[in-house]
């Protein structure tokens, strides 16, 4: 068995930031590992369902799991299904990518502008159940029928069926807004998401500055797509505040200001219990483990999580874990899992 | 002129308060709003308060922030000559002209490029255009020939017009290849180019240069683009772009790099900034003259020369100062000891594509700015930082989550009767301590005196801290005293607008003068 503790050996929580139902716990550590971000002329691919990624830095680099490349319709939008490295040097054939952009054609090139963004949060966990090319000839639209009912949900009704840009380019402003209200601290390399008692997803990245080049993909994209979701069930939810801890009623400024950082510490200090509960609690406990794509990765799942690390020698530089739908889903019916 | 004034009904008038905030952005992506959106947003508010009076919209537009909001307030000016005109016309053009004077030469070819494709040719657009070339120094217009030939020529055959610029244009071939021009033609010309000086051979030149004539020139820029041609070195008093355009296609042997050695002295301050990296590959030095650049801009090249590792060049920070004590001692305020509460959070990075450290940039500024003010007028002040931290060039860090409630409060603690708060106005962590705290203090009545001043003024509604607390957004620091003026507007609008009109009519007494 293995529990996500293992995973946090060199980390610390940063001071929460909340904004309406949705909290995100930075994640800090001062162990930086040097891979870098896909250069996007370096990706391309050379049939469906394939992405080729070319490592023209002086570093490895890693492409995070479920990271979508779409071409403003010039080829069809292609997504990773699990994470994946590229040594110096080296040029990847990865051929368990999947087409999500339906009924577009042609194939992408280094040169084509790209814009890079991660999979839906529920979109994941399919991603991960799918992340295997069955070898048919649909192996690479194994997304398509996922994304189609995604979309269905959120009343998009676009022809040509799975189409992630469809929902992208629906909600990509509110998705905006969404990230633009978080921000980076010092020597931060990832995250814990949370809303209404429910961990969302779990991120780390090698360094503060890949965590930078990648937040605005990852939080937009994934979480954003969550913020969408909850939004949508405001009345259900009463959007405020996860833990909402208001400073006591003071008479003077002395015993006001003494009250402010007494209402900020129990603020941290229960949004760090709650998350510390839940994930080193049964949550993180992970009996059902397996090898990759490449063999430096590792597959997790358990009721609650997927999750996909990459080990090293000295440690994880990278790993994600995201809820399972049905965890999701329980949010979205207002039910609350209490501790 | 008192009687368009007296006859505005305020109460019937669109919000100036939003107005006159949404007249200090610069339509650009911001960390919360792409630029198409931001854009879109800034066409609607102009159209609505042209449209609601234009005399007090043209008034307005004197406070304008940014260079865009000039050039879509003169748009609309010029593409509806006479739609609900309520001030005399010739005030109008005269606050168009002292409005134009404040953009950029770049976004104003941009401008005129647009007023032509939009087929907007009035008489007075036309005067107004081609005077501002034409009644220019020769230094000035011969340089934009060869710098902005194409642009140049699209305006000028536009606001000539069809009929008469095959006339002028053959004129001042004459007068390029023969030398020859008889006096008729000599005036004729200058009437359809609506000069209000005596036109001058140069002016034929340059006529004949943007079309394209291969003429016998005095103009020394003309002679080295002719020259250039056949040797590359005689180019050195080009622009480096129109230099390296003539390399590319006459001199392809020779490096991109001695384009860069030959017109260092020629390059812009703008250039020599912009494509540093490329000048010290070349190995060529340039003297970077800093004063005519914004404070905001200043402090962004530290910030991005500081990214860069590169060292920290000396006059930069003097020249800053220079800056911050002139700007400081334009403003105004009263205070017995005052709190400047520096919102140095991440967000202060801004949009990393377009704005890298814009936000933090111009909330720096005017924090320098407000220091030397309360240095010069001897009043005590405390400056609270939301980010402890500093880069080894001095400047505040940009990082971490925005706490401004707590740095609010040790301000107040300080007995700080008056709060400066320079942030992009969004708290989260948590979201909302700021106002709840604000709440206390106004209930137990030890709320200070608090000015927000906000640097991301998206097209959208400005982020507030509070309902009740007056919120400016601003551009940049120099001209902040306008700024604060247009919220004295919002609370006195009549009398603000009396003052505005009022300069503009001693500015027309001293013109006729």
């Amino acid at each position: 068995m293995t529990e996500l503790k293992r995973f946090f050996q060199d980390l610390t929580l940063g001071r929460p930031q909340n904004v309406g139902p949705i909290t995100v716990v930075p994640l800090i550590s001062d162990q930086h590992f040097s891979f870098q971000k896909p250069r996007h002329e370096d990706v391309s691919n050379r049939g469906y369902g394939n992405l080729m990624f070319k490592n023209s830095t002086p570093d490895p680099v890693l492409v995070p799991a479920h990271t979508v490349y779409m071409t403003k319709r010039q080829s069809q939008d292609h997504a990773t299904m699990e994470g994946l490295i590229v040594k110096k040097g080296e040029t990847l054939d990865y051929c368990k990518a999947t087409c999500v952009q339906q009924s577009t054609g042609g194939m992408m090139t280094g040169s084509q502008e790209k814009v890079e963004t991660t999979l839906p949060i529920i979109l994941r966990e399919r991603a991960f159940n799918k992340r295997e090319n069955t070898g048919d000839s649909t192996g690479y639209g194994r997304l398509w029928n996922d994304i189609t009912s995604y979309n269905a949900g959120y009343g998009i009704r676009g022809s040509g069926g799975g189409h992630y840009e469809y929902f992208y380019d629906a909600f990509e402003k509110t998705m905006d807004e969404f990230v633009a209200e978080f921000e980076l601290v010092y020597n931060q390399v990832g995250f814990i998401v949370f809303a209404k008692n429910i961990v969302y997803g779990i991120e780390r990245f090698p360094s503060p500055g890949y965590l930078k080049s990648y937040y605005r993909s990852l939080i937009k994209g994934c979480y954003g797509a969550a913020i969408i979701d909850l939004l949508r069930q405001a009345d259900e939810l009463q959007l405020k505040g996860t833990i909402n801890v208001p400073v006591n009623m003071s008479g003077s400024v002395r015993e006001l200001k003494r009250n402010l950082a007494r209402a900020n510490e129990r603020f941290d200090g229960r949004v760090k219990d709650v998350v510390t509960e839940l994930i080193f609690g049964d949550r993180g406990k992970f009996e059902k483990s397996a090898q990759g794509h490449q063999t430096d990765f590792m597959l997790f799942e358990n009721d609650f999580f997927v999750g996909n690390v990459l080990v090293q020698a000295d440690g994880y530089p990278y790993f994600t874990f995201v809820a399972r739908e049905a965890q999701l889903k329980g949010v979205r019916a207002g039910r609350e899992f209490k501790i | 002129m008192k009687d368009f004034l007296e006859l505005v009904d305020f109460d019937q008038m669109p919000d100036l308060s939003n107005f006159v905030n949404s007249l200090q952005s610069i339509a650009r992506a911001t960390h919360h709003e792409d630029k198409d959106e931001v854009e879109q947003a800034l066409i609607k508010r102009h159209q609505e308060m042209f449209l609601a009076d234009r005399g007090v919209y043209t008034l307005l537009l004197s406070l304008a922030g940014s260079e865009n909001h000039i050039t879509t307030g003169v748009g609309l000016l010029f593409g509806l000559p006479d739609e609900g005109l309520n001030m005399p016309k010739s005030l109008e053009t005269l606050i168009i002209k002292d409005l134009l004077k404040r953009v950029k030469i770049t976004q104003l070819l941009r401008f005129y490029v647009d007023l032509a494709d939009a087929k907007i040719n009035n008489n007075r657009a036309r005067k107004v255009i081609l005077r501002s070339f034409f009644d220019a120094e020769e230094k000035d217009l011969t340089w934009w020939a060869v710098k902005y030939k194409t642009k140049l020529r699209y305006i000028m055959n536009h606001f000539v017009g069809n009929d008469q610029i095959g006339y002028v244009i053959s004129i001042a071939k004459r007068y390029a290849t023969e030398r020859m021009c008889l006096p008729d033609d000599w005036a004729k010309v200058a009437r359809l180019l609506f000069m209000s000086k005596e036109i001058q051979g140069w002016h034929l030149e340059t006529i004949a240069f943007i079309n394209n004539v291969n003429g016998v020139y005095s103009s020394p820029l003309f002679r080295a683009f002719q020259e250039a041609k056949r040797d590359i070195t005689k180019g050195a008093s080009l622009p480096p772009e129109v230099l390296e355009g003539i390399r590319s296609v006459y001199h392809p042997s020779v490096p991109h790099a001695e384009v860069l050695k030959l017109t260092a002295k020629s390059a812009t301050k703008q250039q020599t900034v912009r494509k540093q990296r490329e000048y010290e590959k070349a190995g060529v030095k340039v003297d970077a003259n800093w004063d005519s650049m914004a404070m905001h801009e200043l402090i962004k090249i530290v910030y991005e020369w500081h990214k860069d590792k590169k060292p920290l060049p000396e006059d930069i920070m003097t020249v800053l100062h220079n800056k911050a004590k002139k700007v400081g001692g334009e403003l105004s305020f009263q205070a017995i000891k005052a709190g400047i509460l520096v919102d140095n959070s991440f967000s202060g990075s801004g949009d990393q594509e377009t704005a890298l450290n814009d936000p933090i940039s111009k909330i720096l500024s005017l924090r320098y700015a407000l220091q030397e003010y309360f240095h010069q007028q001897e009043i005590p002040f405390v400056t609270e930082f939301v980010t402890q931290g500093r880069n080894n060039y001095g400047l505040p860090v940009v990082a971490g989550e925005t706490d401004l409630a707590t740095p609010f409060i040790d301000l107040v603690y300080e007995d700080c009767d008056v709060i400066y708060v320079l942030s992009d106005g969004r708290d989260n962590a948590p979201a909302g301590r700021l106002q709840e705290v604000i709440g206390q203090l106004r209930l137990i009545k030890k709320l200070p005196t608090v000015y927000h001043f906000n640097p991301v003024t998206g097209g959208e509604s400005i982020v507030k801290l509070d309902k009740d607390i007056p919120t400016v957004g601003y551009a940049k620091a120099e001209g902040f005293q306008r700024t604060v003026f247009a919220s004295i507007l919002v609370a006195e609008p009549k009398t603000a607008l009396a003052q505005i009109l009022n300069d503009y009519k001693l500015l027309a007494e001293r013109s006729s003068k």
